[in-house]
């Protein structure tokens, strides 16, 4: 299995934009692969421009799909096994650890609720505006309208989350993490589903 | 955008020099080196073995014997062919032991001074220098420090090792404690190096442990006994020197450690408080290191812990044993009154627990297995605070508590060198976390954490800084590594200055302080101006840590008398993220 270990680092050594040398890497069929969709994207200009791809992708999941955080946590465990420096060859160190690190924050992110939900409308700004510089004129009503999807995700989320208490309250599962299956994911990832089709803004490598 | 001037330092050659020149297809052993037991275990291409010295022991005693011209450790039981009469003579003066709570500790840490009653001779300042160490050699005391002692101990494991394998080892896992400050970490590097070893990974006790158990819950999803949901284990790792816990969240061979916490607490600590209970007027009765004083203490050092090793199955246990020159003890201890005694100690494995279950925002209830290990997990009293706390029954069974840190060990060294098995057996990862706060001193006295406690590693975060004087010019950066919300009562770690700042009202200045720690826990700090930008703009600096070749003590004291507020910062709030 050393050859093995070797193609999992081999992609992307001469650095260029961390990202996409990503993004390329996961073109390649995971061994593992019970991840549903594999389909690397050039990264948008805003999200180059800031350094991160989209923590979907990074994590290797479909974000049309319901995503539940059993599934995130899935991921983030299959891809650490492949990208940490300790499971890569040392003289692939400083590569791998860049992309642990990446895989790392979009792990952060996107297990935690409220940072989730934040980072899925944020997201649902990118597509809707992908040209950076037309911003400006608009930027008043949409940032305003962002805050607004912000607000109602947060209150949906908080409300499925008393749901889920009340429900699961009395028989003392309280099990962490649940109700957040339940209560963000499904609404947002429809309507991410629906412009995710625009050209501009995802394409297929 | 910003990032980019450091993300390419960061990547610097260093770390590929490092790593470069490994032998590639070495396999790193995996070393134990307890406060009071060593072991040392390699992986042989498909499983752990635990080395056996020439006495057949698994468990080494960990001390090194200063004899005429000779040294000997030990591994092989230097000091006598005899089994009987190895613990007397350990406890002769000749020799020096718990060199693991001793090494880079300054004579001002209260462990130096609980360590002035044993046989050999520490001898402290209190103005926050090295001890003084020596031992007994032809009734002269002759000095040596606990770095020396450790890489003696280590030479003589290498040399077993090198025997079994019949070829020469270079790299090493090895574990130390959570509560080891970095500073600590370079001395155990140091002692390393002086023994001819080259240091893969330091691995905090508990997530070697976290690791095997990864391992066993992935062999029994291919015997599919197991269910592949992730599993909360919680460890808790008390030896003689030391105790740890930690919280790990495990599946599919990969555990991710959610949270750490140590302290300087061991059965060394329940010894000595036990020595005390049972000869209350022992320090008046024995004034200064006089040969008297050795020979008894080595005697009441035997006694009680012989006791103590008793209470762990019996009710109550009978302690006779005369000390000479017409002191005696006898008494009756009972498993009560040895509680009672050691109350203090019990409380702090609570508070570490609890600290522990907190920071990784778990109740009991969260957690599936209790995993006891180290040598005081035998102590009745000890199960009973962590299961109590853990609301559990029992612990797990599946692991040996005294092989499991070892073996944890060597699994990462085979990992780390990177091995890998076809059964995919070695398909496994432990996540690491950072056991304390990192951070630099800013606002007047405070500590700014830039990375938290129980961050993943590798890590990389960073924090905006600004001047606090009109036209500030330089800025003094003290890293600083701990719990405190002050910076004094931190480990410092290393300063440096930035200079060139551009004439500025304060405030107006954004200075950009990032911490990078690598998969090898090596951590750099990269500092510099990023507002205003431009060509008037010094470079970055890169600095290793920790620089200070000495502790803390007196650094900070003097760089706060030379400098005062002149060279401060301030924090700016950060700008939220998504």
């Amino acid at each position: 299995m050393n050859t093995a270990v070797e193609v999992r680092c081999a992609a992307g050594g001469g650095g260029g934009v961390n990202a996409a040398a990503f993004g390329r890497r996961m073109m390649r069929p995971a061994p593992a692969g019970h991840c549903r969709v594999i389909r690397a994207a050039a990264t948008s200009t805003v999200a180059s421009g800031r350094g991160e791809d989209d923590y979907y992708k990074v994590l290797s999941l479909d974000r049309a799909g319901e995503v539940g955080a059993e599934e995130i946590r899935r991921a983030y465990r299959r891809l650490a096994l492949r990208y940490h420096p300790d499971a890569c060859p040392p003289s692939r160190c400083a590569e791998s650890t860049r992309l642990f690190l990446q895989l790392r924050r979009a792990y952060e992110t996107l297990s935690d609720p409220a940072l989730r939900v934040r980072y899925d409308a944020e997201l649902m700004m990118r597509v809707r505006r992908p040209a950076r510089p037309a911003a400006e004129e608009d930027a008043s009503s949409s940032s305003s309208s962002l805050a607004r999807d912000v607000w109602e995700a947060q209150l949906r989320t908080l409300r499925a989350r008393s749901d889920e208490r009340r429900r699961h309250g009395a028989a003392g599962t309280a099990r962490r993490g649940r109700w957040f299956e339940v209560g963000s994911s499904a609404p947002y990832s429809k309507e991410n589903g629906q412009s995710r089709d625009k050209p501009n803004s995802i394409k297929n490598l | 955008m910003t990032e980019q001037l450091y993300t390419v330092a960061s990547d610097s050659e260093t770390t590929g020099e490092d790593k470069s020149q490994m032998s590639f297809p070495d396999v790193a052993i995996g070393i134990d080196i307890g406060t009071s037991n060593c072991s040392v275990a390699v992986w042989t291409g498909h499983q752990v073995e635990l080395l056996k010295n020439t006495r057949n022991q698994k468990g080494m005693r960990s001390y090194v014997m200063f004899k005429d011209d000779s040294l000997s450790a030990g591994v092989t039981g230097g000091a006598t062919r005899e089994h009987g009469h190895e613990e007397r003579d350990i406890l002769s003066g000749s020799a020096i032991f718990n060199m693991k709570r001793l090494i880079g500790r300054m004579d001002t840490d209260e462990v130096v001074q609980a360590s002035k009653s044993l046989p050999f001779l520490v001898q402290t300042l209190g103005i926050g220098v090295r001890p003084f160490i020596a031992a007994l050699v032809n009734n002269m005391w002759r000095s040596t420090t606990p770095e020396e002692v450790l890489a003696i101990f280590l030479l003589e494991l290498k040399a077993l090792v090198e025997m079994h394998l019949k070829h020469p080892v270079r790299n090493a896992v090895l574990t130390i404690p959570v509560a080891f400050s970095r500073f600590q970490q370079t001395r155990i590097e140091r002692a390393c190096a002086m023994a001819g070893l080259h240091v893969l990974r330091l691995m905090p006790e508990p997530t070697a442990i976290a690791l095997l158990y990864a391992q066993q819950q992935q062999q029994l999803l291919h015997d599919n006994m197991g269910s592949g949901i992730e599993k909360i284990a919680l460890i808790f790792n008390m030896g003689a020197g030391y105790c740890d816990a930690a919280v790990a969240a495990t599946a599919g061979g990969v555990s991710q450690i959610r949270a750490l916490s140590g302290s300087t607490v061991g059965g060394e600590d329940i010894l000595q408080n036990v020595m005390r209970h049972l000869m209350p007027d022992f320090d008046s009765l024995y004034a200064g290191q006089t040969m008297d004083r050795i020979k008894s203490i080595g005697l009441l050092r035997m006694a009680t812990q012989d006791a103590i090793h008793k209470l762990a199955t019996q009710e109550h246990v009978e302690i006779n044993v005369d000390l000479g020159a017409g002191h005696k003890v006898s008494k009756i201890l009972d498993r009560g009154e040895f509680e009672k005694v050691n109350q203090s100690i019990f409380e702090k494995c609570e508070g570490i627990i609890k600290q522990c279950l907190a920071d990784a925002k778990l109740t009991p209830e969260d957690i599936n297995d209790v995993i006891l290990v180290g040598g005081c997990s035998r102590i009745p009293k000890i199960r009973s605070v962590v299961l109590g706390l853990c609301k559990k029954d029992d612990s797990y069974s599946g692991i040996d508590p005294l092989e499991a840190a070892v073996s944890g060990a060597a699994l990462e060294g085979a990992i780390a060198s990177g091995v890998s098995d076809p059964s995919g057996s070695l398909d496994l990862l432990t996540i690491q976390a950072t056991p304390m706060n990192l951070g630099i001193r800013a606002d007047g006295g405070n500590f700014a954490a830039i990375i938290p406690r129980n961050t993943a590693v590798p890590a990389r975060r960073d924090m905006l800084f600004t001047t606090t004087h009109d036209n500030q010019t330089e800025a003094l950066i003290a890293v600083y590594e701990g719990e405190g919300n002050q910076a004094e009562d931190n480990h410092l770690l290393g300063y440096f200055k930035i200079t060139g700042i551009p004439a500025a009202a304060k405030g107006t200045v954004e200075i950009n302080v990032c911490m990078d720690i690598d998969a090898g826990n090596v951590l750099r700090v990269f500092a510099g101006v990023v507002k205003p930008q431009g060509q008037a703009v010094p470079p970055f600096i890169e600095v290793r840590m920790p620089t200070l070749d000495d502790g803390h003590g007196w650094c900070g004291q003097a760089l706060a008398k030379m400098y005062g507020s002149t060279l401060d910062l301030a924090t700016i709030p950060k700008k939220l993220h998504p």
